[in-house]
């Protein structure tokens, strides 16, 4: 009952993928671009209009000093998406690394990467990065991404490890071996090729939980520091006028979950494709 | 009488990527009271969406069309309620894969016992337990009570079925659905549960719908056989005159795959591999022991083909494991072209790996999916490190070797069929021209109709390379047409060697014997009249070693010895001996 | 290969005593983790804070003698290693070591995790309950609309910080604090602060005070463990055991209650196990958002007062809560899956 050779199908016909790669497209072109059409920059100020609700003139209203929060908002999207993008890929390569080689060589090697991963996972990361924090006050926003990725890649490393050690006694890769072919050929012949669409789809989802850590962090004041902005910082700034001003803080915020879900759909769509081959 | 099944222009279809994929198409059938069915064909030609769209079972996406009628009633439209009160009493059925169709976590007392309660709501937990225990012992487990309390993953394949057959009994059903019921066994155990049905039938008057792509199952157990091609009825009759005459080339294809022919005869040549006191160990948990390989001697020459047979479980995949390693082995010595392999350095080694190359059980995992047919060919030549030029001309030539056209090399092996890719798996072993083919069951993964071509193909390449095979196998009658020598192993050791002709056709050991005896054969009356010499038992726990023959508890010559002989096997571990033309290894079979 | 599936059925006892050993084994690696995990942490709080900071930066200087008492006070002096051991050494007598101002943590850490305790658990019983009911019966309903609905909706919610859940809940419910002019669901705090209620008034106030950080907590939760209950429901839902089960008599709906659950529930064990440590970090926004005063505000001033020793202290509790809730995973996993106790 086996139906031989199923057509497959291009990935991008999901609606998932479709969905979130146009989001993400249009968040990355209004955060790159949208700056240049706008009348004010996000650092402009303007004390005759303090705080006022969205009007014309200023589409999602103003904050404190009165800087515009559209453009605050795009000038702090492109910082998290930029952190977002770096850590993700960080990650996925780090994961990447350590789930191959534990998966793939076994015995001690594997036990000691899995009882580091373990430790990770016991705390949330994000408490982790927080306790670090204090020394990096003056540190480049790039410590960040390095330290997001160093307590972000333990769950893809797990799902990496575990498919290499399936792949690790499947035929093909059993015959290479017998043939004599090396370690190093039968990763990146057999098992990178064979985990490339899981990387995707994992790099793809660690972009949302990247931009979600940066905000997190940001939030309490352990993230992007002043006079950067990102959208952390600037829901983090809003919290505080929440009740009153709810545009400062409403603004920011939907940025962020039209960046994180888009990552997220677009990740979601990109595995059922996966899945289905 | 009026039929206990039928079918009439029964049309499943699934929802498909690209529209509906027809599963069966306008089939219609008739199942007597008592009676025995076989549905053959090979996989999607719609056997087993048939008998899933007769137990109401099919999943919610699929559409079904026309009519089953069960003692009568109609089947199809019926709600899920309506139909659980015939599943499993009227009709019963059971699955392919005994370890997946019992739940894991629920003890198989306890799985037969719902068998019980689901159709006698008052029976009440202890009577529905004790009467589980009792269909336990009738399908022959023994010490059934305590064992009903134990969970699947501790039964062997075979105990697994027994339990399903136990619950399709439960509830004495005019008709006993068996999808495949033996193709996950071997064949000594086939034989036990295939006798195991004819008794349930005989016991509760059952008829049987049977669905297998082994004539040989149908000849030994069926009265009528009905060929399925792409979801249609091709032909249908009686099991004896359509296999004498078949009307349709599927039938035909099906019968000449399984026909016998004297395996070739060719003169040995130079050593090439000798194995002497191969023992190989392995420890599944602390404490216990299993000795895999336990003192096996082997030798190929050039152009010769040696086939190891015997159970899953014996020791035949480890062997040629441990040569195709190329390590020093545990204890003993292998030797290929005359060099011991434990003395070999890194260079050596990878420049005999040229020489002796492996295909693999499964074509559909041990080629890459992601690689081109060509890229597959190609990877020993550019491990070994082959000009690039050459390696271009090597797999184009090697294509036309094993019948493939030239614009197969670009395409993936998802969209070749099963037949096609165990074609480039053979090409991929013979790129580096090697001396020595390791082959390990090249056929059972495969359609029953291909097999035979597919070991054809490769007794031509032996032939016109004068390559030298060891081949692991369980099918005896494709293993007589295509090697000249043959050693049965059972429980890591060799229980007897020799010619083909003499060892398959005269076998002298008890256990080769038991073994060529459960071996399907189409002759129907031939098939009929083997029942008697069914092995017992199975292959016992790998861990302990029973003193002595290890064969003993199963062999039934030694239940026939006298007392002061069954001594000799009780205390002696049996040594190969010479018994005309061939070794064997036990103490009661005389030179002819 | 050889079949290794024939093990002989365990007789009762050996079974059981097999099975106590393995639970025990499990706790000895899973407070090992615990150990290790603080000690990470320990030692990142010691290499990257500098509790004497704020001394130096004063005006006029404050001299060297006062600071290296202050050091050799907070046992700076020493390296990290022992440092940290000094500290753990401390810990099963109940002393957990003194805070940069002076006081002991032990003064307050119970208190602490007390408010902790009973904002955190509520929440993510309520989740584990919810995700797995909300899973099930998406999967019972795949490809419906409600199934699609309730699974777009995780997907949102799981896109929301919990940060930002909390401060949105309270926007959504502000207009109804307002309309009846009292705080049905007050926002802040644990209780109604000087208020003299007793008895059941008191029991109220509190629980009207848990209700908006409980659904912060919970909805995140209920949605990433809905995700894979769900996912792994759909699979036992093509399994052929349950369509086995069916083709003895069984009816659909029987068939999932008695083989279905119990198959799809062994996967969840090891989920919450291993991501209840990552759901910690919803307990800690909630303390601040709704100003509860546990464990996890506690070591966010911590950090910004630059403390390793309150850092340590609440890490460690909340590794030990980890490793009790891993310990419980341990359990439900063997109860539900006989297999794991042989």
């Amino acid at each position: 009952m086996t139906a031989a050779g199923t057509p497959r199908r291009r990935p991008g016909r999901r609606p998932g993928v479709v969905l979130g790669s146009c989001l993400l497209v249009a968040l990355a072109l209004a955060a790159f671009a949208g700056p240049l059409f706008l009348p004010y920059t996000h650092t402009q100020q303007d004390l005759a209009t303090v705080l006022s609700a969205p009007s014309p003139a200023h589409p999602l209203g103003t904050a404190r000093l009165g800087e515009d929060v559209l453009a605050l908002c795009l000038r702090g999207l492109q910082k998290s998406l930029v952190i977002g993008l770096l850590a993700a890929v960080l990650t996925t390569v780090v994961s990447a690394v350590v789930g191959t080689v534990a998966g793939y060589l076994g015995g001690m090697v594997d036990r000691v990467l899995m009882a580091v991963v373990d430790v990770l996972l016991v705390l949330p990361p994000i408490l982790v990065v927080a306790v670090v924090s204090p020394a990096l006050r003056d540190q480049s926003w790039l410590v960040l991404v390095l330290l997001i990725a160093g307590f972000q890649w333990m769950l893809t490393a797990r799902v990496v490890r575990a498919r290499a050690r399936s792949l690790r006694s499947s035929g093909y890769v059993v015959a290479a071996e017998n043939m004599g072919a090396s370690s190093a050929r039968v990763v990146t012949r057999h098992l990178l090729p064979q985990m490339a669409p899981l990387l995707v789809v994992d790099c793809t989802l660690n972009v949302a939980s990247a931009v979600l850590a940066e905000a997190g962090l940001s939030y309490f004041g352990f993230g992007v520091q002043a006079p950067d902005v990102s959208l952390g910082t600037l829901v983090s700034a809003g919290t505080g006028s929440a009740l009153t001003f709810p545009w400062v803080f409403l603004a920011p915020v939907g940025f962020l979950a039209a960046t994180v879900l888009a990552a997220a759909v677009l990740g979601e769509g990109l595995r059922d494709d996966e899945g289905a081959r | 009488m009026s039929p206990v099944l039928e079918i009439r222009d029964l049309t499943v279809a699934f929802r498909g990527r690209s529209g509906p994929v027809t599963a069966v198409d306008g089939l219609s059938l008739t199942v007597s009271p008592g009676e025995a069915l076989a549905l053959v064909g090979e996989s999607g030609s719609g056997k087993s969406a048939t008998a899933l769209a007769v137990m109401g079972l099919l999943p919610e996406t699929a559409r079904v069309r026309g009519s089953v009628l069960l003692a009568g009633r109609e089947l199809l439209g019926r709600s899920d309620r309506e139909l659980s009160r015939v599943r499993g009493r009227q009709v019963a059925m059971v699955h392919q894969d005994p370890l997946g169709a019992l739940t894991p976590v629920v003890p198989v007392g306890a799985q037969v016992a719902e068998a019980v309660s689901a159709h006698h709501p008052g029976i009440g937990r202890r009577a529905a337990a004790e009467r589980a225990v009792a269909l336990l012992d009738a399908v022959g487990i023994a010490s059934a009570r305590t064992r009903a309390a134990a969970l699947p993953h501790e039964f062997s394949g075979g105990m697994r079925q027994r339990v399903a057959i136990a619950m399709a009994m439960a509830n004495d059903p005019d008709l006993i659905i068996a999808d495949e019921p033996t193709s996950a066994l071997d064949v000594t155990i086939q034989a036990q549960i295939l006798d195991l049905l004819d008794d349930v039938r005989a016991r509760t008057g059952a008829a049987l719908l049977l669905i297998t792509h082994d004539l040989g199952v149908v000849a030994r157990s069926c009265d009528r056989v009905a060929v399925l091609r792409k979801g249609s009825l091709v032909e249908e009759g009686g099991v004896a005159p359509l296999f004498q005459r078949p009307g349709s080339d599927d039938l035909r294809g099906l019968l000449s795959a399984r026909t016998t022919a004297a395996g070739p005869e060719r003169p040995a040549g130079e050593p090439v591999l000798r194995i002497t006191g191969l023992r190989r160990q392995f420890s599944p948990r602390r404490g216990a022991v299993v000795r895999a390989v336990d003192g096996v001697d082997l030798d190929v020459r050039a152009g010769q083909a040696l086939a190891l047979i015997g159970e899953s479980g014996c020791g035949k995949t480890t062997v040629l494991r441990e040569i195709v390693g190329l390590r020093a082995p545990q204890t003993g010595t292998v030797e290929l072209f005359d060099r011991d392999v434990s003395g070999l350095r890194r260079r050596e080694r990878t420049a005999l790996r040229e020489r002796v190359q492996m295909v693999m059980q499964d074509p559909t995992s041990s080629l890459n999916p992601t690689m081109a047919v060509a890229d597959i060919i190609a990877e020993p030549l550019r491990v070994h490190g082959w000009p690039r030029p050459e390696i271009r001309a090597r797999t184009r030539e090697l294509l036309e070797l094993v019948g493939l056209s030239p614009e197969h090399a670009e395409r993936r092996p998802g969209q070749l069929s099963g037949g096609q890719r165990q074609r480039v798996a053979i090409a991929r072993a013979l790129a580096p021209r090697p001396r020595l083919v390791l082959l390990d069951e090249p056929v059972s993964a495969l359609d029953t109709s291909l097999r035979a071509e597919i070991m054809d193909l490769l007794t031509g390449l032996r032939a016109r390379f004068d390559l030298a095979f060891l081949m692991v196998s369980h099918d005896i009658p494709l293993t007589r047409r295509a090697v000249e020598r043959v050693a049965v192993m059972y429980l890591g050791t060799i229980v007897e060697a020799g010619t083909a002709a003499d060892v398959l056709d005269h076998p002298a050991h008890p256990y080769t014997r038991a073994l060529v005896a459960a071996t399907p054969v189409l002759d129907v009356q031939a098939a009929r009249a083997r029942r008697a010499a069914v092995l017992s038992g199975e292959l016992p726990d790998p861990t302990g070693f029973p003193s002595g023959c290890a064969f003993r508890p199963r062999c039934p010559l030694y239940a026939e010895l006298s007392g002061v002989d069954r001594a000799v096997c009780a205390e002696e571990p049996p040594k190969p001996r010479q018994v005309g033309a061939r070794q064997v290894a036990c103490h009661h079979v005389d030179p002819p | 290969m050889l079949d290794g599936e024939r093990h002989v059925a365990l007789s009762a006892p050996a079974g059981r005593a097999r099975l106590a050993a393995g639970l025990a084994g499990r706790v000895a690696g899973r407070v090992a983790l615990c150990l290790a995990a603080v000690l990470l942490t320990y030692t990142l709080a010691a290499l990257s804070f500098d509790p004497l900071a704020e001394l130096r930066s004063t005006q006029p200087p404050t001299p060297q003698a006062v600071l290296d008492a202050r050091a050799a006070e907070l046992g700076l002096d020493l390296p990290v290693l022992p440092r940290f051991l000094r500290w753990l050494s401390g810990v099963p007598a109940g002393d957990f070591g003194v805070t940069v101002d002076g006081h002991a943590v032990a003064d307050e850490v119970w208190e602490r995790a007390g408010t902790s305790l009973r904002l955190f658990l509520p929440g993510s019983v309520l989740a584990v309950l919810l995700g797995v009911a909300v899973g099930i019966w998406g999967a019972l309903r795949a490809g419906r609309w409600a199934d699609k609905i309730s699974m777009a909706a995780a997907l949102v919610l799981l896109a929301v910080p919990v940060f930002v859940l909390g401060t949105l809940l309270k926007i959504l419910w502000l207009p109804v604090n307002e309309a009846a002019g009292t705080d049905l669901l007050p926002f802040s705090g644990e209780k109604t602060p000087g208020s003299d209620l007793a008895g059941w008034a008191a029991a109220g106030d509190r629980l009207r005070h848990l209700v908006l950080p409980t659904v912060a907590i919970a909805l995140p939760q209920i949605a990433f463990y809905s995700r894979y209950q769900r996912a792994a429901m759909l699979e036992v839902l093509h399994s052929e055991f349950l369509r086995a089960a069916r083709a003895r008599g069984l009816t659909r709906a029987r068939a999932v209650r008695r083989h279905g659950l119990r198959m799809a529930l062994i996967p969840m064990t090891a989920l919450v196990a291993f991501s209840f440590g990552l759901h910690l970090a919803g307990g800690v926004f909630t303390e601040r958002i709704f100003g509860w005063h546990g464990l996890g505000d506690w070591m966010m001033s911590a950090i910004e007062h630059q403390d390793a020793m309150v850092v340590a202290t609440s890490t460690l509790l909340m590794a030990v809560l980890v490793v009790v809730v891993g310990w419980l995973a341990d359990l439900a996993l063997v109860l539900l899956d006989p297999r794991t106790r042989s």
